[in-house]
């Protein structure tokens, strides 16, 4: 590539890319610390876990190709898939979960395809989705340190007792804990009030929310709406500071919003969960606001954003109600991934001074060639 | 210079010239049946002996065989010799031939069998036929062992654990074979898996070569002058 002298116009870019990295885990923080108040240390402990393992692996990895470690690792990236797949996995998993997840993220999602900016899939995804597919049985185990579940104990879960239950289940050849491992093991399995619904017709969450259960007491069942207010207001963060567009997390949400209302049948047992569940009981807002904008994976036209966003929508909420997973983020996002170049194909914008772009093979008049003739 | 002449007239060899890893041919039975060493080894030595068959039957034949008809007399020869191996392994093996399933009819459309029949075709002596087909077969057989060992160790923690397979139908133990079902990392058994590995080994021989390279010629390679800028787009 040579380095052209440019002419104006120049865009002022506002944010570095270790910036924006940075902002996007901030943005996280709300979630994690109401995530680590409902369901103990676990949350903290995976998150943490995985930015050890992804930073290792990069370096690695970088290594490898002889890049510039330090300059790499400081982009940040790494952190965010890390903090993104640590929230996905249950809490209380073992130690290779994150390792293996992290080692299939950064390495073969990531870096096979030539690092940040050249990878077509999310890598954090890529690493649950991994896994899920590896280890069923551990991806679906919500380990919760006991004394969440009862109401009556309050600040249990995140007690010196909990910290020492879920360290004891991340490295289970530790013994810290005194507690046998069937006690340990006793936690609730699932990861959101989904599966509740799915099996039971009503879910936890709206049993509390019909009993008019105020939204603070802390139980597990009610945890996910806050849990999901957090997100929200994360990524209203980022939407203010502009990291990310509002097009992608609009369309997710409004899709499956749309979806769960036209197949909502109140009051009867249904396996379709009402809109609230679908919005609130669930892992929609971080996959609208943190992962499906994934800003390299992601479409990059506003057309294209918005139905790759309507894409991810209705994935999310066909394998949810009709598929056999519990939650569907990591597939609906790989699924939008693999339709954002087509996207980014077909719905280009007009170019000011140009006429309508037309998708086509190159030098027959398209404007596709701008800017690529370096 | 055609490619298929190209490829029928490189000294054949298990490292440098294996048809797996090097020329890339026959990946399908490879990526789809090394999930565990005893298809593997089956599958190997049943296109090895495909291979054998009708390599000599071409040679053999070689003056009755037009050269504008060649790929019509390939198909049909190795079509023959692998129905024989089908007919074989489904008498004896039965157990077998259902877990190959339709890879073992395939054997006739391996590429690796097509290309060395091509190259029987134009190679004078009978000998030299076997030896070179021998070794080619023998190639194939190694990289699929390799790919299939690593994956059933993987999946299910064993190597050859399902040795039963191979057992002719008229050789009676008195042990049961005891097939270790459990799974311990089953993504690879699936087919990504395949290819990431099999991607693995291929770099792994490059790596192993590179070295060689660097080694024997004591020339140092300058990593850092041959960077790309860009790797995709126009350029």
């Amino acid at each position: 590539m040579t380095s052209s002298p440019q002419s104006s116009p120049f865009q002022h870019a506002r944010h570095s890319t270790n910036n924006i990295m940075l902002m996007v885990v901030a943005a996280c923080i709300p979630g994690i610390s109401i995530s680590t108040w409902y369901f103990g240390y676990g949350i903290l402990v995976n998150v943490l876990l995985s930015i050890a393992f992804a930073l290792s692996f990069e370096a690695a990895a970088v290594s490898l190709r002889e890049r510039h470690i330090q300059a790499i690792l400081a982009d940040n990236s790494a952190l965010v898939a890390a903090v993104l797949f640590g929230l996905a996995i249950p809490p209380g998993s073992p130690w290779w979960i994150p390792f293996l997840g992290m080692g299939f993220a950064i390495l073969i999602a990531k870096h096979i395809y030539g690092g940040l900016g050249q990878n077509p899939f999310n890598p954090a995804m890529c690493g649950y989705l991994f896994l899920l597919l590896c280890f069923p049985l551990e991806m679906t185990s919500w380990h919760i340190p006991s004394d969440a579940l009862s109401d009556v104990q309050e600040f249990a879960p995140i007690s010196l007792s909990g910290l020492q239950q879920s360290l004891q289940l991340s490295f289970p050849f530790l013994n810290l804990s005194t507690f046998s491992s069937n006690e340990l093991i006793d936690g609730l399995a699932m990861a959101t009030p989904l599966i509740e619904s799915k099996l039971a017709g009503t879910s936890k969450l709206l049993a509390a929310w019909q009993t008019d259960q105020s939204m603070f007491s802390r139980s597990s069942e009610t945890a996910w709406e806050l849990v999901n207010i957090g997100y929200f207001f994360g990524g209203c963060f980022l939407l203010l500071q502009r990291i990310i567009s509002w097009h992608i997390p609009a369309a997710v949400i409004a899709t499956v919003l749309t979806l769960s209302i036209l197949f909502y049948s109140p009051g009867g047992y249904t396996i379709y969960g009402t809109p609230y569940l679908h919005l609130f009981g669930s892992a929609t807002m971080i996959g609208a606001f943190f992962i499906a904008t994934d800003p390299v994976s992601a479409a990059t036209t506003s057309k294209g954003k918005l139905v790759y966003g309507m894409i991810i929508g209705l994935s999310i909420y066909s394998v949810r109600v009709w598929g056999n997973y519990l939650d569907s983020i990591a597939i609906a996002v790989l699924l939008g991934n693999f339709s954002a170049p087509l996207l980014d194909h077909f719905l280009r914008p007009r170019i000011y001074g140009h006429k309508k772009g037309v998708a086509g093979p190159a030098g027959k008049g398209s404007d596709g060639d701008l800017g690529m003739d370096s | 210079m055609s490619r298929a002449n190209y490829y029928s007239q490189q000294s054949p060899s298990i490292w440098n010239n294996n048809p797996v890893l090097v020329q890339l041919l026959g990946l399908s039975p490879v990526l789809a049946i090394s999930t565990s060493f005893a298809t593997g080894l089956a599958l190997g030595i049943a296109s090895m002996f495909v291979l054998l068959l009708s390599s000599v039957v071409v040679s053999l034949c070689k003056h009755q065989i037009a050269q504008s008809w060649r790929w019509l007399w390939f198909g049909t020869i190795a079509a023959a010799a692998t129905s024989i191996v089908d007919l074989i392994v489904q008498l004896y093996f039965f157990a077998l031939s259902k877990e190959l399933g339709i890879y073992l009819s395939l054997i006739c459309c391996n590429v690796v069998i097509l290309m060395r029949l091509e190259a029987s075709l134009h190679t004078k002596k009978l000998a030299k036929v076997v030896i070179d087909n021998l070794i080619v077969g023998f190639g194939f057989l190694v990289t699929i062992l390799l790919l299939a060992a690593i994956r059933e160790a993987l999946s299910t923690g064993t190597i050859f654990g399902d040795l039963d397979l191979l057992r002719p139908k008229f050789v009676k133990l008195s042990i049961e074979g005891n097939a270790n079902q459990e799974e311990l990392f089953s993504f690879a058994k699936l087919p990504p898996a395949a290819f990431i590995i099999l991607g693995l080994i291929i770099a792994t021989k490059n790596l192993i070569d590179s070295k060689r390279r660097i080694g024997s010629s004591k020339i140092k390679i300058d990593t850092q002058a041959a960077k790309r800028a860009r790797v995709t787009g126009k350029i």
